[in-house]
């Protein structure tokens, strides 16, 4: 009975994802993640590289080319005292994708840490989880504003700030799968071999939480850009000389009949920015959640474009064939 | 339903292939079948054997991305060229479905009476009374007790088995003339197995349906059917009478089929040396197990009453005993090896594990404890982190108790179990999810003999596998306990399976023990009417033994 052989085969039809397609070629396949994927890389890209190489520099004052429309020498045209507004938008996208980054990355590992504790501990569940009902009890603007008045204007605190504001959020999150995924058989088992807590934690929960962390945190990012904006065309963000685009919107604001420009084309980096962040945010969700793309679809243009799997998929067509 | 000459069903060369990104897979190969005349025709096979698709498909229902070739006729009207309108009238009309899981196949919104006549209204009865009527109709003949008054019960009021009566009664509601039951009772306990099987034999006498019944259990198949068909890997295998089926198989397939078919009564006594317990109760090893007067008792949270899982239950596992734990769900079976394992609270009484009271046991003390304990789970899909190689999940063991500290020796030992499994070494490498069920619970064993326990816990390790899966995995536990003569509480609703394995077996009704001594009394001679009744009530392998015992169970006064 031992033999092999005597045992028939029932592995025939396995609908899970076969093994050699592997993240990279789904990612490739999915068009809005890649889209946002590259503008997000071309506008860091444009934001870190540029300044340096082509020596713009966003405080350099030409009291006589004020409100100028785009040219050749400033190809965005000049704000109102005749800085250059090309220079100072890379300058604002370098300021909010850092702050986004950082709110993004701070708030993913505060949230994961107190989620995971909160779905351990009944008594820190309580703690934890009522301390974020109060922060989230508070719109997220009116915190940030309140909180960045207290520690006063910049991007540190501007930073802290908006971490407060987007932890909760992610921590309530976490928990929830943390919740679920704790009542998994295999933490069972670990359990009855003498694991401690502390390793169930580490081991099995987090990573099984990993998926919905990363979502969320790009729509964090998202959100920290766009918050990180009205802040600071409140004044409340980043202070005067230091470009943001909500400070760079805020002095357009006051001219916008004389130089529409400086108010259209921040708003498009704006738009566009916080557009491909949620396009990826999107995507990794469809990458993370297996059922909500249930069949391959066609091959996108990204997996056209880098040559994978082009030639097994045939439109399909139900119906008889006699 | 004009041509009246025309055979109730007809499967003409069906194959139904899927587009998945590996490529096209054929999972029905030119499966040619007919349905006679109020017949029962069992369709058997594992699982991926494509015989739900072939049932499905009589409805019109196909996977998504599926091509389908050939034809079906159903009272003459090709299911597979039929339009969207043609094919809602069939549905329901001509051809209903019984499904597998009848919680899940109610929503559980919706009053029982609406749901049953939302099948009535799509066939154009508008009057509501005479919807209600019929429904009321239909409940009383599939045995719903007070029809009148349940009809307004939610499906959560109502037992597995009531529930699944009333799937019974909603497809039955037009008359329909063929009746899909796919494995309409894989997820019911035997005893209430038995009065549903009878409720569709009932079905075929007096209301006139031709049924296909799809079902692994080769039990239930000689129980009920008329005519078998075997398939297997997307082809039709064999096709015959039941009786000439079970006698006399034809082709290769049917026969490893139904040798793998545990059957209660038939298994070899098992050689083994007498227990080394000596005589005299002074040099009596400390018991693995000894529980007495065990209560467990789960409390009840908010407004809601605590629920008594185990009452006053005694027993002992000598070191190296293998104790059988039977009984229906619900009977409190799992929640004794949860207890074991320290996993659910102790009422009241003693329980104690290699003689210590696992309640009173903390940190490093109930560590230790549990370092001597394995545990089989039931479930092979949720039992390992998706995020762990096999190596990783089989090692873990020796990561929490730190035992083999060097890597080297770790592998050596995850290689060994391995082995000790069967399976082959380059599985070590790979992802749970990557293994099939069969596979997974190989591991799970080997990852419960890591640390080479004195006491393994097998909670169901084999109810999520197919028979010639089971019946490996069984060999390889009764090989593996042999050798290694750890003590165990083998869990499961399957008493053959039990006997095959267990040198003494406990009996569980609703918490309480009632029965328990060595394997071949208990089940050959049951003291206890519960014990003969659930014997009774497992349907054997074998038609014609299973015709005899339905007709002394019918003489039997109930």
């Amino acid at each position: 009975m031992s033999d092999q052989t005597t045992v028939p085969n029932t592995q025939m039809l396995s609908v899970r994802p076969p093994v050699n397609d592997t993240l990279l070629r789904r990612a490739l396949r999915s068009p809005s993640l890649m889209i946002g994927l590259v503008w997000l890389a071309l506008i860091a890209a444009v934001a870190f590289v540029l300044p340096p190489v082509l020596g713009l520099d966003p405080y350099a004052v030409e009291p006589t080319n004020r409100l100028e429309g785009p040219s050749a020498a400033h190809w965005f045209g000049t704000d109102t005292y005749g800085r250059d507004l090309f220079a100072r938008i890379l300058s604002g996208a370098s300021t909010s994708i850092t702050v986004g980054f950082v709110v993004a990355l701070i708030s993913a590992v505060l949230g994961a840490a107190i989620g995971v504790l909160a779905a351990f501990s009944p008594v820190l569940d309580q703690i934890l989880m009522r301390i974020c009902d109060g922060l989230m009890a508070i719109p997220a603007i009116l915190l940030a504003v309140a909180l960045t008045a207290a520690l006063g204007p910049n991007v540190g605190n501007l930073i802290i700030a908006l971490s407060v504001v987007y932890t909760p959020g992610l921590a309530r999150l976490v928990r929830s799968k943390a919740m679920a995924i704790k009542s998994e058989t295999f933490v069972e088992a670990s359990r009855v071999q003498g694991a401690k807590p502390i390793h169930i934690m580490v081991k099995h929960i987090l990573p099984n939480t990993l998926s919905v962390l990363f979502v969320q945190s790009t729509f964090t990012f998202a959100e920290s850009v766009i918050t990180e904006a009205a802040l600071s065309f409140l004044g409340a963000g980043v202070p005067a000389p230091q470009a943001s685009w909500g400070n760079i919107l805020n002095d357009g604001k006051s001219v916008i009949m004389q130089a529409p420009h400086m108010v259209i084309f921040t708003s498009l980096f704006l738009v566009l920015t916080v557009l491909a962040l949620n396009l990826v945010g999107d995507g990794l969700r469809d990458l993370v959640d297996q059922r909500s793309q249930p069949q391959p679809k066609q091959p996108g243009l990204f997996s056209r474009m880098f040559g994978f799997g082009t030639a097994r998929f045939q439109p399909t067509t139900k119906g008889t064939k006699r | 339903m004009t041509d009246q000459q025309a055979t109730p069903l007809e499967i003409r060369q069906l194959s139904i292939s899927i587009d998945t990104p590996n490529g096209e897979i054929d999972v029905v190969n030119g499966v040619s079948l007919d349905l006679r005349e109020r017949e029962i025709l069992a369709i058997v096979g594992e699982s991926g054997s494509g015989k739900t698709l072939t049932a499905r498909a009589v409805l019109g229902l196909f996977p998504p991305r599926s091509t389908v070739g050939g034809a079906i006729l159903l009272r003459g009207t090709d299911v597979l060229t039929a339009s969207g309108d043609e094919l809602r009238k069939i549905r329901g009309a001509d051809a209903a479905m019984i499904f597998q899981e009848p919680s899940t196949a109610l929503n559980p919104v919706f009053r029982i009476g609406w749901q049953m006549s939302e099948g009535l209204r799509a066939h154009g009865i508008t009057d509501p009374k005479e919807r209600r009527r019929r429904s009321i109709e239909m409940l009383t003949a599939v045995g719903i007790p007070d029809a009148e008054e349940r009809i307004d019960s939610y499906p959560h009021q109502f037992s597995g088995g009531q529930k699944q009566r009333i799937v019974i009664a909603m497809a039955l509601a037009l008359k329909p003339s063929v009746i899909i039951a796919d494995e309409p009772t894989t997820a019911l306990d035997v005893t209430v197995q038995a009065e549903i099987l009878d409720l569709l034999r009932e079905c075929r006498e007096s209301f006139g349906a031709a049924i296909v019944l799809i079902t692994h259990n080769m039990g239930v198949v000689a129980d009920i059917a008329d005519r078998v068909a075997v398939m297997y890997q997307g082809d039709l295998v064999e096709q015959a009478p039941v009786d000439t089926l079970f006698a006399a198989p034809t082709q290769e397939y049917t026969k490893r089929l139904l040798a793998a078919v545990p059957r209660l009564g038939h298994a070899q006594l098992r050689e083994r040396p007498a227990p080394v317990a000596s005589s005299t109760a002074a040099e009596r090893p400390v018991p693995a197990v000894a529980a007495s007067g065990l209560n467990v008792v789960y409390s009840g949270g908010f407004r809601q009453p605590a629920f008594h899982a185990v009452r006053d239950v005694s027993f002992e596992i000598a070191p190296g005993e293998v104790l059988g734990l039977v009984g229906e769900s619900g009977s409190g079976k799992s929640t004794i090896g949860k207890t074991i394992g320290g996993l659910a609270p102790v009422a009241s009484g003693s329980l104690r594990v290699f003689g210590q009271e696992i309640a009173r046991l903390r940190g490093a003390k109930l560590r230790a404890a549990r370092r001597r304990i394995g545990y089989v789970f039931q479930d092979p899909a949720s039992s390992f982190n998706p995020f762990l190689t096999v190596e990783e999940s089989i090692a873990e063991p020796m990561r929490v108790h730190g035992a083999f500290p060097e890597r080297g020796a770790r592998q050596a030992r995850v290689l060994e179990l391995l082995d000790a499994v069967q399976l082959p070494r380059q599985m070590a490498k790979r992802h749970p999810y990557e293994l099939s069920g069969g596979q997974r619970q190989r591991v799970g064993l080997a990852r419960a003999l890591t640390l080479s326990p004195e006491l393994l816990i097998a909670d169901e390790p084999t109810s999520a596998l197919d028979v010639s899966v089971q019946a490996k995995v069984l060999d390889i536990f009764t090989e593996l306990q042999q050798e290694l003569g750890f003590a165990a509480l083998f869990i499961s609703h399957d008493l053959a399976v039990v006997e095959l394995l267990a040198d003494r077996v406990g009996v569980l009704q609703r918490g309480s023990l009632v029965e328990v001594g060595q394997t071949a009394e208990v089940l050959t001679h049951p003291r206890e009417p519960y014990t003969q009744a659930l014997i009774a009530a497992v349907p054997v392998p074998d038609p014609v033994i299973q015709r005899g015992r339905r007709a002394a169970l019918a003489e039997r006064p109930r």
